[in-house]
C-alpha cells in the first residue's frame, strides 16, 4: 500500500502541491496524471524520498524515508542516468546487493531478455542511448522484487515493444500483489492498466476515479471531462 | 552498504580497464611521471642547497597545506557544495535502503583518499628531505589521515545531513566562515606589512598564539607544531582543544538524526554540476556568482537567406541581451591594453626598445590568444544544432556567417588592447591600424584552428589534446609571420615587415577556414 497524506511542497514562495493526500492500495494500480508543470513528478520524488516536504508517505504501513521502506520500494525516475563506467549487468548486480535482493540469476536473464537487453549486457552505462537507459532502469527498479513500485512517466523514450513489455510488467505485478504508481501524460499508454487514477491540476489533485465504480469507463474521457481541455473529445 | 562497497569496486576496475586500453594514457603516465620526477628532483636539490631540510621549515609549510585545504572544504561543506554526487548516484543511491549517512561516508571517500595521498606524501618527503625521525612522522600520519578524516567526516554529516537547524542557518554559516577567513588574512597581510617579506615570516605567522587558537584550522596547526617542534603552552592548548573538537564532532555526527533531507540539495548540485561540466567541455567559462541574463525585447530584419540567416539570427539573439556583443573579454581587453600601456610609460618602452617598439603589443597579443584556450561563444553553439547542417549553402559560406560578429567583436577588442598603448608608445595612426588588423587576424587564426583541431583530432585526446594541437598549427603560423615580417623588415622596411606579417597571416588562416569548414559539413566531426 502506499499512502499520501496532506502532501505539501513549496520551492521557495512557489507552492507546487497543495495539501495532497491519496491511497494505492496493495495489489493496485494508481495513475497519476495531469499537464505539465501539475505538480506529478514533485510529488513522485517527493514519495522517492529526494525532496523535503510536509505531510507524510507510507509505503506498506512505513515511513517512506526509513530503510525497511527502502528496501521494498521500486523506482523509475523520468530521467535515467547510469554509472559512465558500470555495464548493464553490473547495474543489476548492484541493485541486487543494495537491496539485497533474493532474484536469482536465471530471473535476470529473463528480465534482460524482457527487455531485449540480453546483447546488451557488457555495455558501459555511457554507451546506452536514451531508450536503453530507461530499458535497463526498468530492470533495476523490477530486479529489487519490490512491493511498491513508482515509475515517472516510464514509456518516454522506449520503443513499441519494450511499451507493450512493460504494459505486461505491470499487469504481473498487479497479480503479484505489488502496487503500483504510474506517473504520465500520455493517455493511451495506461488505458488499459489502471484501478485509480488521480487527475491532478497546478499541485491539487482535482479528480479521483475507481475504474470499478466507474464501471470501465475511458480514461481519457475522464481525464478531459474534468480537465475541460480536448475539444476534439 | 554491500552495493556501495560493489559500485566502488567496480567502477575503479572498469575504468582502470578502459583506460588501459587508450594509448594516450601512456603518453600522459610518461608526461606526468617525468614531470613529477622532474619537480621532485628539483626540489630535493633545492631544499638540499639551500639547506631548507628542517622541522621548522616542514611545520611551515605544512601549516601553508593545512591553511590552503581546511576552510575552503569547511565553507564549500557549509555551503552544501563540497561533495560531487552525480544524477545517477541520484537515481540509484539516494532510493536504496542505506542509510543517509552512510552515503555522505561513501561520497566522502575521495576527500579521505586525498588525505591518505597527503599523508603518505609527508611520510616519504618528510624523511627523505626534512630528515624528520620516524615516529613523528607516524604520529602525524595518524593524526593527518585518522583523525583529520573523522572530524572531516563529522562536519560532513554535520552540515549535510543536519536537519534541526534551517536552510537559514546554512545561508549564514558561510557568510561567518568568510568573515572569519578574512580576519585570519587581514592578520597575515598586517604581518606582511609590518615585516620584512621572507619564509621565515611565515613561520612566525603561524606560531602567533592567534593563530594556532584559530578554531579547527589554528588548533591543527598547533598539532603539527607539537608533534615536529615539541610542546608549548600553545600548541598543547591547540591540540587539547582539537582533540575535543574531532570527539565532539564525532560523537554528534553519529548521534544525529538525518533522514536525507539533504537529498533535494545534492539532486540540484548535481544538475548543476552536470550543465558547469557539460560547459567545460564545449570551453564555455563557468562563472559560479554570474545569474543568467534577462533578455531585452528585439527584432531583426534577415538580409539575405541561406547561410546569412545564421548570421541575423546571431544578431538577433546578441540584441536580446543587454551587453550586446560585449562581455567578459571586452573587459580583460581593456584591462590589458591599460597593462600594457602603464608597463610601457613606467618603464620607458620608447627609449629602450626604440624602432622596435611596434611589435610590442602585437608580440602580448600574441602570447595572450596563443596560450588561452578562448571562450565559446554563440558560433560554436552553431555546430550543436542540425539546422546548421541542413542549411543548402557551402560549408565555407556558413563557417563565414556563423563567425562573422566574432571578428566584429574582434575589432572593438583589437582597438582596447592596441589603442592605449598605441598613444603611450607613440605610434603612427597607420601602425595603430596596423596592429589592430594583427589582433583581428590572431583572433581568426586560433578560432579557425581551434575547428581546424576537431576536424582533424576529433575528442582522441580530450580537450587538453586539442588544445595542443590548436597551440602548434598557430605557433607555426606565428612563426612563418614573424619569419616574413623580419625578412620583409630588414629587405624594405619595418612598416612593410609589419604588413607582411598580416598578409601571411591571413593567408594562413584563410587556408586553415578552408579545411575547418569540413566541420560544418556533417555533424558527426564534433562527435
Amino acid at each position: 500500500m502506499l499512502e499520501i497524506q496532506e502532501l505539501t511542497k513549496k520551492y521557495g514562495k512557489y507552492l507546487a502541491v497543495d495539501h495532497v493526500s491519496f491511497t494505492v492500495p496493495t495489489g493496485q494500480v494508481g495513475i497519476l496524471l495531469g499537464p505539465n508543470g501539475a505538480g506529478k513528478s514533485t510529488i513522485i520524488k517527493s514519495i522517492a524520498g529526494l525532496l523535503r516536504y510536509q505531510g507524510g508517505v507510507g509505503i506498506e504501513h512505513m515511513p517512506a524515508r526509513s530503510l525497511e521502506a527502502k528496501r521494498i520500494f521500486g523506482y523509475v525516475p523520468e530521467v535515467p542516468a547510469m554509472f559512465d563506467a558500470l555495464t548493464v549487468r553490473e547495474h543489476i548486480e548492484y541493485i541486487r546487493r543494495a537491496y539485497d535482493s533474493d532474484i536469482a540469476e536465471e530471473e535476470i536473464e529473463h528480465l534482460l531478455q524482457r527487455f531485449e537487453l540480453e546483447d546488451k549486457q557488457g555495455k558501459l552505462g555511457r554507451e546506452l542511448s536514451k531508450g536503453m537507459m530507461q530499458k535497463v532502469s526498468i530492470c533495476c527498479a523490477l530486479a529489487i522484487k519490490p512491493k511498491v513500485i513508482l515509475l515517472d512517466e516510464p514509456m518516454v523514450g522506449l520503443d513499441p515493444a519494450a511499451i507493450k513489455e512493460l504494459k505486461e510488467v505491470v499487469l504481473e505485478l498487479k497479480e503479484q500483489g505489488v502496487t503500483v504508481l504510474i506517473s504520465t501524460h500520455m493517455l493511451e499508454m495506461v488505458k488499459d492498466l489502471w484501478d485509480l487514477v488521480f487527475i491532478m491540476q497546478k499541485g491539487n489533485i482535482i479528480g479521483t476515479f475507481d475504474r470499478k465504480q466507474q464501471k470501465d469507463a475511458d480514461i481519457e474521457e475522464l481525464f478531459f471531462q474534468i480537465t475541460g481541455g480536448g475539444d476534439a473529445q | 552498504m554491500r552495493g556501495l562497497i560493489y559500485l566502488y569496486k567496480r567502477t575503479i576496475i572498469n575504468n582502470i580497464k578502459r583506460a588501459l586500453k587508450r594509448p594516450v594514457t601512456y603518453i600522459w603516465l610518461v608526461f606526468v611521471v617525468g614531470y613529477l620526477l622532474l619537480m621532485g628532483i628539483g626540489f630535493g636539490t633545492m631544499i638540499e642547497e639551500g639547506n631548507f631540510g628542517t622541522p621548522e621549515n616542514i611545520v611551515a609549510i605544512l601549516s601553508i597545506i593545512i591553511f590552503a585545504m581546511i576552510p575552503g572544504n569547511i565553507i564549500s561543506y557549509s555551503r552544501r557544495k563540497g561533495l560531487l554526487f552525480r544524477p545517477s548516484e541520484v537515481h540509484f543511491v539516494f532510493s536504496a535502503p542505506v542509510s543517509p549517512k552512510m552515503v555522505l561516508m561513501f561520497e566522502g571517500v575521495k576527500s579521505f583518499a586525498g588525505n591518505l595521498v597527503i599523508g603518505v606524501l609527508i611520510i616519504v618527503f618528510g624523511g627523505l628531505w626534512f630528515h624528520i625521525p620516524a615516529w613523528q612522522l607516524v604520529v602525524y600520519f595518524l593524526f593527518f589521515v585518522v583523525f583529520e578524516s573523522v572530524l572531516e567526516a563529522s562536519i560532513i554529516i554535520f552540515c549535510f545531513g543536519n536537519e534541526y537547524f534551517g536552510e537559514k542557518f546554512y545561508k549564514r554559516l558561510p557568510v561567518v566562515m568568510y568573515l572569519f577567513m578574512a580576519v585570519v588574512a587581514g592578520t597575515a597581510l598586517y604581518k606582511l606589512l609590518n615585516g620584512e617579506p621572507s619564509f621565515s615570516l611565515i613561520s612566525e605567522y603561524f606560531a602567533m598564539p592567534v593563530i594556532q587558537l584559530v578554531p579547527v584550522v589554528g588548533w591543527n596547526v598547533a598539532v603539527t607544531r607539537l608533534v615536529f617542534l615539541g610542546p608549548d603552552m600553545f600548541n598543547l592548548i591547540g591540540t587539547a582543544l582539537y582533540l575535543i573538537s574531532v570527539i565532539g564532532m564525532f560523537v554528534f555526527a553519529w548521534k544525529m538524526k538525518c533522514t536525507g533531507e539533504y537529498y533535494e540539495d545534492a539532486m540540484k548540485f548535481a544538475d548543476d554540476y552536470q550543465k558547469m561540466r557539460q560547459n567545460q567541455k564545449k570551453g564555455v567559462v563557468n562563472i559560479p556568482w554570474k545569474k543568467k541574463n534577462k533578455l531585452r525585447e528585439a527584432t531583426v530584419e534577415y538580409k539575405g537567406a541561406y547561410a546569412k540567416a545564421i548570421y541575423f539570427r546571431q544578431i538577433l539573439e546578441y540584441k536580446k541581451n543587454p551587453a550586446f556583443i560585449f562581455g567578459w573579454n571586452t573587459l580583460l581587453c581593456l584591462g590589458l591594453g591599460a597593462a600594457i600601456a602603464a608597463v610601457c610609460y613606467f618603464n620607458d618602452a620608447i627609449g629602450e626598445f626604440g624602432e622596435a617598439r611596434i611589435f610590442i603589443v602585437p608580440a602580448v597579443v600574441s602570447y595572450v590568444i596563443f596560450v588561452f584556450s578562448g571562450y565559446a561563444t554563440k558560433w560554436s553553439k552553431e555546430l550543436e544544432n542540425p539546422y546548421t547542417y541542413m542549411i543548402p549553402d557551402s560549408p565555407l559560406k556558413k563557417v563565414w556567417y556563423a563567425t562573422k560578429i566574432e571578428h566584429i567583436r574582434a575589432i572593438v577588442d583589437g582597438i582596447l588592447v592596441t589603442l592605449p598603448g598605441a598613444v603611450v608608445l607613440g605610434l603612427s595612426p597607420v601602425m595603430t591600424v596596423l596592429t589592430i588588423l594583427l589582433y583581428i587576424c590572431l583572433n581568426a587564426n586560433k578560432l579557425y584552428y581551434n575547428m581546424l583541431a576537431d576536424v582533424l583530432i576529433g575528442n582522441l585526446f580530450g580537450n587538453v589534446g586539442r588544445s595542443i594541437v590548436r597551440m602548434l598549427f598557430q605557433g607555426l603560423a606565428i612563426g612563418i609571420a614573424a619569419v616574413a615580417a623580419l625578412i620583409g623588415g630588414l629587405v624594405i622596411g619595418l612598416e612593410v615587415g609589419f604588413f607582411l606579417m598580416i598578409l601571411v597571416m591571413g593567408i594562413l588562416t584563410f587556408a586553415g577556414a578552408m579545411v575547418a569548414s569540413l566541420s560544418f559539413n556533417r555533424m558527426e566531426v564534433m562527435e
